[in-house]
C-alpha cells in the first residue's frame, strides 16, 4: 500500500514539474499578418502516411510551409467516415486554410464551408456537393485532375511492352477519378495498337488486397502480361501477385497509379514490377493553390482541371523499366502533342469504361 | 433506502474512476516525455468535447452508437456471454435502415420507428444466430461473432454496390426518403437553437431510452433475473429449472438488437451508407462498445456513462490535435489505458481490501483496548 502510495504520488510529482516545465504553445498565426497564416488538412481514414493521396497532399503543404516562414500547419486523421466533418470544422477552427484530398469530402466540405464562411478550404478529386447536386462556395477551391492523361500515357506504354497484345486494368470502386484513368488507358492502348484487348474490371474497393490478388492472378493466367491497377490498397496484392509470379519466371508487369510504386514493386537486386506509374502530382497541386491563395488570386469558388499542360499529371521522370528507346520517344512525343493540344484524350463522361467489359 | 444506500458496493465505482485518474496521469506523462504540456493538452481536449455548444452536440451525437454498442456487449455479458459481433449486427442494422429508408415512403412518424425497429430486428436475427449454436451446439459464440462480423460487412459491401447505388457517386448508397431522418418536431427545432450547427438528434433520447429498458429488463423483469442466474451459474440456473438454452439465445439476440439500433441510428443520421466502412467505421463502434460495456460494469447507468466518457475522449482528440499539436492517438492510448485498469480491477480491489482488513484490525484492537 506505502510503495502504491508512494508510486502515485512519484508519478504525480513528476507529471505536475514537467508541466510546470513545459513550454505554452504558441497560438502566432493567428495574430499574425502573413496572407496564409496558417495551413490544416484533414486526411481520410486511409492516414497521412498512405502512400498516395493523403500523403502527397501533406508534402505540398509542407513545401509551401518549407518555402514560407512563420507559417503553421497541421494536420488531423480521420479514423471513421462520421468524423470528417467534426474534423474539417476544429481545422477550420484552427487554421486559415483547410485542405482536404479526395472525394468522401465532397459532402462535409460544403456543410463546414457554409458554417465557417472565414475559413477558405482547397478540395482535391472533388467537388462540393449537397444531397447529390454540386453546389459552389465563394471560399471553396477545387481541384480535379485530367487523369485521363496520365493513363492515356500508360496505355502507350503497356501496348508498345506487351507481348501477348492483351493487358489489363484493375480499378478500385467506380469514382470518376478512377474511370478516367482506365478511359485514358484504353484509347492510349488503341492508339498504339487498335486490335489490343483492355480488360477492365473493377474491384468495388479501395482496400481489399486480397481481391486484389484475385483478379490479377486470373488476369495474368489468362495470358496477360500487364495491369494497370487505379484501386488504392487492392494494388498492393495486384503488385504482391505480379512479384511471385516473376520470380516464378514469368513475366508479370504492372503499372502503378497517384505516384511513382517502382520501389513497392520491388523484389531483390533493385529490380521492380513496376514497368511505369501513371502520376498525379497532388503535392505540387496543393502548394500551387497555397501560393495562389497567397498571392490573392485563388480560384475561389472555382473547379480547375489540372492536367499534363500544368505539369499535374503523367509519368515519373525515370522509369528504369522502360527500355525500348522507341518506347521513351513516343511517350515524349504524345506528352507535347497533349500540351500542345493536338491530341485530346477523352474523360469517363465521353468514354465510359465499364466493368467486367473487353475494349 | 437508507440501507440500500449502505450495502451499495461503492467499488464499483471506484475502480473506474481510479481507472480513469490512472489513465490520465499516465496520459500527461507520456505528452509530457513527448515535450508537450499536458495542461495546454488535456485543456485543448477537454475545450474540444463542451468548449462551446457545438462542441457538445456533436460529442453526444459522437455517443450514442457507443452508448447502444455498449449496452449490446453488456447485455451477453450479463448471461455469462461475450458479444464480439457487435460490428456485424450493426452493419445489418444500418444496412437495413437504410433499404427501409430509401424503398419505402411514409410519413415521418411511421418512418422512423419503422426504420428503428427495421435495424433493431435485423440486429436481432443477426444476433440470433451464434446465440442458437451456442445453445443448442456449444459453437462458441466469440468465434461464430468473429466470422459473421466479416460476413456481415462484405456483404453490406456488396448489397450498397448492387440493390442501392448512388447513381452520381458508387462510394456510396442511394440517399434516403425526404421523411427518413431522425428530426422530430418540435425536438429538431430545439437542439438546433441549443447545439447550432451539431449532429446531435433525435436518437440520443432512443438510446436513453434503451439504457432504461436495459436496465429494465435486467433488474426488474424475471425474463432478466433468470439471464443473471444462467451468467452466474448455469448449471444452477439449469436445476433450478430454467430454460438455460432459449435463454443463451435469446439474450444474444436481444444484444444484437440494440446493436442493430445503434446501426440504425448511425446510418439515419448520415443519411446514406458509405462503401468500405469496415474496419474504421463499424468495428471501432463495436469495439468500443466492449470497453464501454466492462467500464461500465455492464449496467445501463455505467455504460451510458462510460460511453459519454469515451465519445468524449474521441470527440476532443481532434482539438487537442489541433490546437495542443498532440497527437490524437494520446486518447486511443488513454482510453486503452482506463480499460486495462479496469479489466485488472482486481489489483486495486486487493488493495482496498487490505484497507478494510486493517481498518476491522484497528477497530479490534480499540474494542479490546476499551474493554480491557
Amino acid at each position: 500500500m506505502k510503495k502504491l502510495l508512494a508510486l502515485t504520488s512519484l508519478a504525480l510529482v513528476f507529471t505536475l514539474g514537467l508541466t510546470a516545465c513545459g513550454s505554452t504553445s504558441d497560438n502566432g498565426g493567428e495574430g499574425s499578418d502573413l496572407p496564409v497564416a496558417s495551413v490544416g488538412l484533414v486526411t481520410d481514414t486511409g492516414g497521412i502516411n498512405d502512400k498516395s493521396f493523403n500523403q502527397g497532399s501533406w508534402e505540398g503543404v509542407e513545401e509551401f510551409v518549407a518555402a514560407n516562414e512563420g507559417v503553421e500547419s497541421g494536420y488531423l486523421e480521420t479514423q471513421q467516415d462520421s468524423d470528417i466533418l467534426p474534423n474539417l470544422d476544429t481545422s477550420a477552427a484552427r487554421y486559415q486554410v483547410v485542405v482536404a484530398p479526395g472525394f468522401k469530402f465532397s459532402e462535409g466540405i460544403a456543410v463546414s464551408a457554409k458554417q465557417n464562411p472565414e475559413t477558405s478550404y482547397v478540395i482535391l478529386d472533388a467537388t462540393p456537393t449537397e444531397g447529390d447536386a454540386e453546389v459552389t462556395l465563394e471560399n471553396v477551391a477545387s481541384i480535379l485532375f485530367r487523369e485521363e492523361q496520365a493513363g492515356y500515357l500508360a496505355g502507350i506504354v503497356a501496348a508498345k511492352t506487351t507481348k501477348s497484345d492483351t493487358i489489363g486494368f484493375i480499378g478500385g470502386i467506380p469514382v470518376p477519378a478512377v474511370m478516367n484513368f482506365a478511359a485514358g488507358y484504353v484509347q492510349g492502348a488503341k492508339s498504339v495498337n487498335p486490335d489490343i484487348k483492355v480488360d477492365v474490371q473493377y474491384a468495388n474497393s479501395f482496400t481489399d488486397t486480397t481481391i486484389g490478388k484475385q483478379k490479377a492472378s486470373a488476369m495474368y493466367a489468362s495470358g496477360m502480361d500487364i495491369i494497370f491497377v487505379a484501386a488504392g490498397g487492392v494494388g498492393t496484392g495486384v503488385i504482391e501477385q505480379a512479384k511471385e509470379l516473376t520470380t516464378q519466371g514469368t513475366e508479370a508487369w504492372v503499372i502503378g497509379v497517384d505516384r511513382d510504386q517502382y520501389a513497392d514493386g520491388e523484389y531483390g537486386d533493385g529490380k521492380s514490377v513496376i514497368l511505369t506509374s501513371a502520376v498525379k502530382h497532388v503535392g505540387a497541386a496543393v502548394n500551387q493553390t497555397l501560393n495562389a491563395i497567397k498571392d490573392g488570386n485563388a480560384p475561389f469558388g472555382q473547379v480547375q482541371t489540372l492536367g499534363i499542360s500544368e505539369d499535374a499529371v503523367g509519368l515519373p521522370a525515370e522509369n528504369p523499366n522502360i527500355t525500348d528507346q522507341e518506347t521513351l520517344d513516343l511517350i515524349a512525343s504524345e506528352t507535347e502533342k497533349m500540351k500542345a493540344g493536338e491530341v485530346t484524350v477523352k474523360t469517363n463522361a465521353d468514354f465510359p469504361v465499364q466493368d467486367a467489359k473487353i475494349y | 433506502m437508507n440501507k440500500k444506500l449502505a450495502n451499495f458496493n461503492w467499488r464499483k465505482i471506484l475502480i473506474p474512476i481510479f481507472s480513469i485518474i490512472s489513465a490520465f496521469i499516465i496520459g500527461a506523462i507520456i505528452i509530457a516525455a513527448s515535450g508537450k504540456n499536458p495542461l495546454d493538452a488535456f485543456s485543448a481536449l477537454f475545450s474540444g468535447i463542451f468548449g462551446n455548444t457545438y462542441y457538445i452536440g456533436e460529442w453526444l451525437f459522437r455517443s450514442v452508437p457507443i452508448i447502444l454498442t455498449g449496452l449490446a456487449v453488456a447485455f451477453a455479458f450479463r448471461t455469462g456471454l461475450f458479444n464480439i459481433g457487435a460490428p456485424g449486427q450493426l452493419a445489418m442494422g444500418g444496412l437495413t435502415a437504410v433499404v427501409i429508408g430509401i424503398f419505402v415512403q411514409l410519413p415521418w412518424f411511421f418512418h422512423m420507428p419503422l426504420m428503428i425497429i427495421g435495424g433493431g430486428l435485423a440486429g436481432f436475427l443477426w444476433g440470433l444466430i451464434p446465440g442458437i449454436l451456442k445453445a443448442r451446439y456449444r459453437v462458441h459464440e466469440v468465434v461464430v461473432s468473429i466470422m459473421l462480423n466479416y460476413t456481415a460487412l462484405y456483404f453490406v459491401n456488396y448489397a450498397i454496390l448492387k440493390f442501392i447505388p448512388n447513381p452520381t457517386n458508387p462510394a456510396q448508397s442511394a440517399a434516403m426518403q425526404p421523411s427518413a431522418t431522425l428530426n422530430v418536431p418540435g425536438i429538431t427545432e430545439l437542439v438546433a437553437a441549443i447545439f447550432p450547427n451539431s449532429r446531435l438528434n433525435f436518437g440520443f433520447l432512443i438510446a436513453i431510452a434503451a439504457c432504461i429498458i436495459f436496465a429494465f429488463i435486467i433488474n426488474k423483469t424475471s425474463f432478466g433475473y433468470e439471464l443473471r442466474a444462467v451468467g452466474l451459474n448455469p448449471s444452477a440456473a439449469e436445476y433450478a429449472g430454467m430454460k438455460v438454452n432459449r435463454n443463451i439465445a435469446l439474450s444474444m439476440a436481444i444484444a444484437g438488437a440494440f446493436a442493430g439500433i445503434a446501426g440504425a441510428i448511425y446510418m439515419t443520421s448520415l443519411g446514406k451508407i458509405d462503401v468500405e466502412q469496415g474496419l474504421t467505421g463499424y468495428y471501432l463502434l463495436g469495439f468500443d462498445g466492449i470497453a464501454v460495456a466492462l467500464l461500465g460494469n455492464s449496467t445501463g447507468v455505467g455504460v451510458f456513462l462510460s460511453a459519454l466518457l469515451l465519445g468524449g475522449l474521441k470527440a476532443g482528440a481532434a482539438s487537442m490535435q489541433a490546437f495542443a499539436q498532440v497527437p490524437a492517438e494520446i486518447v486511443e492510448i488513454m482510453s486503452s489505458l482506463i480499460l486495462l485498469f479496469v479489466a485488472s480491477g482486481y489489483f486495486f480491489e486487493r488493495i482496498l481490501d487490505k484497507r478494510a482488513i486493517k481498518k476491522l484490525h484497528k477497530i479490534r484492537q480499540q474494542k479490546v483496548e476499551v474493554s480491557e
